[in-house]
């Protein structure tokens, strides 16, 4: 799958299922203290700990995986506890972990066996942002190898015995702890694929959503219905159950983005549900780089009741519709030039008894600037006034 | 094993309709419950659902994904960035690509429908991709017996080809890249083998 998910919590929303699988209180989106987009996620822990939970598969798996999460510490940990952790289920049985120390040290340990793994890091400086890494390649479990960056270097490695594999993501203070956290730009990969299948590296998160209609809009509303954040579920929708109707919508152009800038990756995500408790009408995903363009669709996505979700009918909710280059399987990568032109929708793939309803759509798009270097300035003269 | 199963819809309707239901015939969607955890760490049994698609009588552990190509569409004529796509396309569930405007020349047997399929596959985490040629010579004997030669730890096979399909790995995509777009598909075929033996992988 290469880019399993993304997160730059751009949803700005605690809700189940929303974003997350689960956030705990004291987890809170703000747009005050961030890293790139609009929202981040704050963890505050004042006694209980503070868990934002995500499973990116549905079954505890032998796998390469590769997890990065931009972590920004107003005040750290009273004593050492995990926050950031892969799991072999979602709260249960908890693996491997980068754990923080009081004095603002981190260590990489095995949770199943209750050991660290290599030494502790150096400070991590509060208030600033910090790029986190965590692979776990558990493909042999008896033989997983796990590493952990800070900013890109290694801090600590080695290989464990895991007795399962993982499938879930923890992020914030597990325990009785305090202590503040801010999360954003998150990202998990395995190591399938030809992209994204390794470390993530650097990179900002934004979400692009639609603001005009683009080719087609033959659903029930308008754009005007799926553009909104937080997603309003059913207070504003569109809706069909009518064989290959499709709405695409133009997007919002990428004003934080500089014209050089990589494009990682963008991820087409949807808030849906169907109208009855079972026998809904199936949707797919998809997307184009200018009107009229090639257009590459995701697989059937089929509600399976009228319960508002995020991305997939069941966990694990990882994006359906995932790009690395244009449309069409050009090695051309996105360009902002590109994301400006392009249209994101949907098609009623499969009629059923009941319509198929989607409450937003949107582009999120994983990007690295590139710096610009300034121009050597030539060497003032060295004049020696002592003549 | 995962592997992938890319469809070209470059034929006349009817016949891109017996594409897929012949394929279709040949495949068994699977549901698969898998066990959940609520937030206090409860197992609840069978929480989620997982469907994929098997191959009938395969006789190899695998799940199949299917990847249609839908060409550009000149002799439309109403609109040809208008893609029609295969009447009964919602039959085999899948991930599909239609060409439009920018695309003109994907028509026919384009070497970029090859490409799309391997290199998308391979992003949803196919490890074996086979490009349809011929959906009336496909037979999933030789299938079986053409993944086991991918199989076998001692073979260094990474392409394979008959009448019916071809099939290229991950690992030949990592090794050796894809098709020269510049040459005819024939060409870019005999010249992806080349490098696949330049690189020390064997053809089969």
């Amino acid at each position: 799958m290469a880019r399993l998910w993304s997160s730059g919590l751009e949803l700005n929303s605690t809700t189940s299922a929303m974003e997350f699988e689960s956030i705990s209180a004291g987890g809170t989106t703000v747009s005050s203290i961030i890293r790139s987009g609009i929202y981040a996620l704050r963890s505050n822990s004042t006694g209980s700990g503070q868990q934002s939970r995500f499973a990116f598969k549905s079954a505890a798996t032998a796998d390469g995986f590769y997890v990065r999460a931009y972590v920004r510490i107003d005040s750290y940990a009273n004593a050492i506890a995990s926050f950031i952790a892969l799991w072999q289920a979602t709260g249960s049985n908890q693996k491997v972990a980068i754990q923080m120390n009081s004095d603002g040290t981190l260590e990489l340990w095995n949770i199943e066996d209750s050991a660290q793994i290599g030494s502790d890091s150096s400070v991590l400086s509060l208030n600033t942002w910090h790029l986190l890494e965590l692979k776990v390649d558990c493909t042999t479990i008896a033989s997983t190898a796990i590493e952990a960056k800070i900013n890109g270097t290694a801090f600590a490695s080695g290989t464990i015995n895991l007795a399962a594999g993982i499938s879930s993501i923890q992020l914030g203070f597990q325990g009785s702890i305090t202590g503040d956290l801010y999360f954003d730009d998150i990202a998990i990969n395995d190591d399938t694929g030809s992209f994204q299948n390794s470390w993530p590296g650097e990179g900002k998160i934004i979400h692009l959503k639609p603001n005009a209609a683009g080719d087609n809009s033959a659903w029930t509303n308008d754009y005007l219905s799926v553009d909104e954040v937080t997603p309003d579920n059913a207070t504003t929708l569109v809706s069909s159950n009518t064989l290959d109707q499709i709405d695409d919508h133009n997007i919002e152009a990428p004003a934080s983005l500089g014209t050089s800038d990589t494009i990682n990756v963008v991820q087409v995500g949807v808030r849906f549900n169907g109208v009855g408790a079972s026998a809904n009408a199936s949707f797919v995903l998809r997307i184009k780089a200018s009107a009229s363009g090639t257009v590459e669709e995701s697989s059937a996505i089929t509600p399976s009741d009228a319960t508002w979700v995020t991305n997939a009918a069941a966990a694990p909710r990882n994006y359906s519709l995932t790009l690395y280059d244009l449309p069409g399987g050009s090695t051309t990568a996105w360009t902002k030039a590109d994301l400006e032109a392009a249209q994101i929708g949907y098609r009623l793939s499969a009629t059923s008894t009941n319509a198929a309803q989607v409450s937003t759509v949107w582009l999120l798009v994983d990007y690295t600037p590139v710096y610009g270097t300034l121009k050597a300035k030539p060497r003032r003269p060295v004049i020696n006034w002592k003549i | 094993m995962k592997i992938a199963i890319t469809l070209v819809h470059n034929k006349s309707d009817a016949e891109n309709a017996a594409q897929i239901e012949s394929m279709f015939s040949l495949v068994t969607e699977q549901t698969e419950l898998i066990d959940g955890t609520d937030d206090e760490g409860n197992v609840i049994i069978g929480a989620f659902e997982r469907h994929f698609y098997t191959l009938n009588d395969l006789g190899i552990p695998h799940e199949i994904e299917f990847f249609h190509v839908i060409p550009f569409q000149p002799e439309n004529l109403s609109d040809p960035y208008i893609a029609v796509l295969p009447s009964n396309l919602s039959l085999l569930k899948g991930r599909n690509v239609q060409y439009g405007k920018g695309d003109e020349d994907k028509i026919g047997d384009h070497p970029r429908f090859y490409n799309w399929g391997l290199k998308r596959a391979t992003d949803y985490g196919a490890e074996a991709v086979i490009h349809m040629e011929d959906y009336k010579k496909f037979s999933v004997a030789d299938l079986a017996f053409q993944l086991n030669t991918l199989i076998d730890p001692n073979d260094k096979t990474e392409f394979l080809e008959d009448k019916a399909v071809k099939i290229t790995t991950l690992d030949l995509l990592k090794e050796v890249g894809q098709l020269d777009e510049a040459k005819s598909k024939e060409q870019a075929i005999i010249d992806l083998k080349q490098r696949n033996i330049e690189k020390g992988g064997k053809n089969g």
